[in-house]
């Protein structure tokens, strides 16, 4: 609890024709974190009998797999979408995840039963998707021409004559109307008269013209119709007035749609066969695929492998007799202390069920290192304290803890993370609800001064009348907790041996503490002598500056203020709500509503921004206040070599 | 001659520079944090979520600064109008045996530098609204900095809770609040 899990250095040597079932039983034991073994053999001797360990050709035929699996799952995914939970959905009532039921297989027969299922998905997918794909096209270039024959369509001529021929070629397009007599004054002179034009205004700016002129002379003219801005409107396919190609234009798109949707509904029915299976084998195939990856950290001779890896002390004899077991007996393993200064060890904490919730909180700061304390369990306790104090009202606590409650029973079932943050809220809700009784606040002043409840008057004291005294309160509050993380700090260095650091960092301010503390109890003498002899200490280990050490842990003490400002804040803004409410409550007619109205939106916004307010300086009490005293941070997190199964579950 | 009046309108001033020096900070540092914002929705509108969460916490000092401002005027009395600052005022020179018009100017003074106090503090907004937008563009890009963000962005608050403390203390020093 105090300190992260024990952990061992394990190494494994084994028969080669053993390798594939060890793996298998690591993977599902799930408690090893594999390391390169090509780092730690680095030694001449080593090298020469050790050789890299190659990559399985199966990697390569795995990853080719799922890549097939994902585009075919993509496909699905954008004609026939999986409902996904919305943001408030998934927090407060989430739907269950999905499970599949499959048998577990492994090896070559996964590699096998993957193909077949890829030939038979394919061979039924391939041809709606290539209808589809065709009708989306078409529907397109379909589009695209409506859009161009609504531009022309009051100008009357069959379409149907717009076309190419061996002899010749009617153009139809639109150009800037001002371009349209030199148009046809160039295309005559290009020609020599053997051509015709016709044209009809558009708009304001543009024309639509129809040129019909021998083939022969078809380059000279477009090249000299594009100089005028002449833009050609592909007509191919369409008879009849522009009018009537609209008409027959519709009909093809409303066929070619409802076309779409049928394929649409079939590829719907071929995911609904389909996906799951896809979806279980691939993840089977992925799991596949990290048994394979993983030995890329191994070394190898001709008969045998080696692998190197991080064990919990606590497994190693249970790792130890299933490696024994899977492979006859035909291995080594060996098991070795970390450094005493370790660097790479990871760090995996274990702290009992109700805090290791709050590890999330110290792991937003930086994991613990290996050789560090965890400080998980004296945040938890303090965290609830400091939130308490700043937001000092059992209705809003009650509030709190409800949130907290209902993400436990939804999100939290499913979610740790939610889970975690479910426990947090119902815990700094509980300690609210505490403070606020304490102190009396129940929406601030409503209960006692409005309702006239005068059993919910503050039974220790009125943060708004003994601010002195609340003031005292949280400032000893600060000093504990800081002394708390000092004494903490001072174990640390001396148990690493840094002497220095230990009276230099933590020590010299306990005398210089005590002192203060003597001389305004009037024992001016020792007290002097005390504060002295701190301040010499940090003078002989810091050098000048040590001055700024002192301000440094005044400016820590009253950092705790924090606690009554915004404790003091949320009552204030509470009593503020009320009184407003108060206020528009002798509004004619609508005053009652109104001041429901003020009383529930300004309680929900303090609660809100009080809430965020306590949540935030309560971090930043322990970051920056607390922390800094013993604690660096900065472990490596402990990811074991594990099955990670998400949908798949043995049937 | 001095009367009560020129109590009521110093307590007005100091209620006044309360709330709207705060609010020019708030609203400064809200502003900031807000254009960040904007630019990091327009690359990806999921990151509503983070902008709003890093925007609000600038806010704290306009609602310091009311909460000044209240308090002030609640300790004053002028909550309750010229009546309830007058009676504040005799019940002050009750309490401190001194005439009422001297009352009325303590209490007067108190407000201006309570007001000033946690008013101008509340400029610190603007740097806490500086933070807040690196954060915002930090958080987008890497997501598992939020917590350390949020620390870096909390920083600049404290010298408005200080400021708010020291508000608070004059005003329970000087018995206007509290007695």
């Amino acid at each position: 609890m105090l300190r992260p899990v024990k952990m061992r250095r394990l190494y494994i040597v084994a028969l080669s024709k053993y390798k594939y079932p060890l793996m298998k039983k690591l993977h599902e034991l799930g408690i090893v974190q594999m390391t390169d073994v090509d780092r730690t053999m680095k030694s001449p001797e080593w090298a020469q009998i050790l050789d890299n360990h190659p990559s399985d050709p199966a990697i390569r035929q795995i990853t080719a797999q799922v890549m097939s699996f994902n585009k075919i799952l993509d496909f699905f995914n954008t004609v026939n979408p999986l409902p996904e939970d919305s943001f408030f959905k998934m927090l407060f009532n989430p739907s269950p995840p999905k499970e599949i039921t499959v048998e577990n297989i492994y090896g070559t027969k996964l590699l096998k039963t993957a193909d077949n299922l890829l030939d038979g998905v394919k061979a039924a997918v391939k041809e709606p998707e290539e209808r589809l794909n065709q009708a989306t096209s078409e529907l397109g270039e379909l589009s695209v021409k409506m859009e161009s024959v609504e531009r022309i369509q009051d100008f009357r001529v069959d379409l149907a004559d717009v076309v190419e021929t061996d002899l010749l070629t009617t153009l139809i397009g639109a150009a800037p109307k001002e371009h349209v007599s030199e148009i046809s004054s160039k295309l005559s002179e290009i020609t020599n008269g053997t051509c015709y034009i016709e044209s009809q205004d558009l708009s304001e700016t543009e024309s639509v013209v129809l040129v019909t002129t021998l083939s022969e002379t078809l380059k000279d003219v477009s090249d000299s119709l594009r100089k005028l801005g002449f833009e050609r409107i592909d007509v191919s396919g369409l008879s009849g007035t522009p009018e009537y190609a609209l008409t027959d234009l519709e009909g093809r798109i409303a066929t070619l749609k409802s076309e779409e949707e049928s394929l649409k509904s079939n590829v719907a029915e071929l995911a609904q066969t389909w996906r799951d299976d896809l979806l279980a084998h691939r993840e089977l195939l992925l799991i596949e695929r990290d048994r394979l990856d993983v030995q890329t950290n191994f070394m190898r001779t001709d008969e045998t492998f080696i692998l190197e890896g991080w064990v919990p002390a606590k497994s190693v004899d249970a790792v130890k007799s299933e490696v024994l077991k899977i492979t006859n007996g035909y291995s080594v393993v060996k098991e070795t202390k970390p450094n005493p200064m370790p660097e790479d060890v990871p760090v995996h904490l274990e702290n009992p069920p109700f805090i290791k919730h709050f590890q999330l909180l110290t792991e937003l700061f930086g994991r613990p290192k290996y050789n560090e304390i965890d400080p998980t369990f004296m945040l938890a306790p303090a965290f609830m304290l400091f939130f308490g104090i700043m937001l000092t009202d059992a209705v809003y606590g009650v509030m709190m803890t409800v949130l907290g409650l209902m993400l436990l029973r939804g999100g939290g079932r499913y979610s740790s993370s939610v889970k975690d943050f479910g426990v947090i809220f119902t815990a700094i809700g509980s300690a609210t609800i505490v403070f606020g009784i304490l102190t009396g606040g129940y929406f601030g002043d409503f209960a006692r001064v409005y309702l006239g409840m005068t059993a919910l008057s503050p039974i220790i004291f009125d943060p708004m009348v003994d601010v002195q005294l609340f003031l005292v309160i949280v400032l000893v509050i600060g000093l504990i907790h800081l002394n708390l993380g000092l004494l903490l700090g001072f174990k640390e260095n001396i148990q690493r041996k840094e002497y220095k650091d230990a009276f230099g960092d933590q020590f010299w301010l306990f005398p210089l503490q005590i002192g203060v503390a003597l001389l305004m109890m009037d024992m001016k003498l020792i007290g002097a002598v005390l504060v002295l002899v701190g301040i010499v200490l940090v003078a002989i280990v810091h050098g000048p500056l040590f001055f700024f050490d002192i301000t440094g842990y005044l400016g820590d003490v009253l950092s705790y203020a924090r606690l009554l400002a915004l404790g003091l804040a949320t009552s204030g803004i509470a009593m503020t709500v009320n009184i407003l409410s108060s206020m528009v409550e002798g509004v004619p007619i609508i005053g009652v509503v109104l001041a429901a109205l003020v009383f529930f939106i300004g309680h929900i916004f303090n609660w809100g921004m009080n809430g965020l307010g306590g949540f935030v300086h309560g971090i930043r009490l322990h970051y920056v206040e607390f922390f800094n005293k013993f604690y660096e941070g900065g472990g490596s997190e402990y990811k074991p070599y594990q099955i990670r199964r998400e949908l798949t579950r043995d049937p | 001659m001095l009367d009560v009046s020129t109590g009521v309108a110093l307590a007005a001033v100091g209620a006044g520079i309360s709330m709207g020096a705060a609010a020019i900070g708030s609203g400064i540092g809200v502003g900031i944090a807000g254009a960040a914002g904007a630019g990091a929705i327009a690359e990806d509108p999921n990151k509503f979520g983070t902008a709003l969460v890093f925007q609000a916490l600038p806010q704290t000092q306009g609602i310091y600064g009311f909460l000044g401002a209240v308090l002030i005027m609640i300790g004053t009395g002028i909550l309750g109008g010229f009546g309830g600052f007058e009676a504040a005022a005799n019940t002050m020179a009750g309490l401190t045996g001194t005439t009422p018009e001297n009352a009325a100017l303590v209490m007067g003074l108190a407000a201006v530098g309570g007001g000033l106090s946690v008013g101008l503090a509340g400029l610190s907004a603007i740097g806490q609204g500086i933070t807040a937008a690196g954060s915002i563009g930090a958080v987008s890009k890497e997501p598992g900095v939020f917590g350390k963000c949020m620390v870096l962005t909390v920083m600049s608050e404290t010298f408005a809770v200080f400021g708010l403390l020291i508000t608070i203390l004059i005003l329970v020093g000087l018995k206007l609040l509290g007695a």
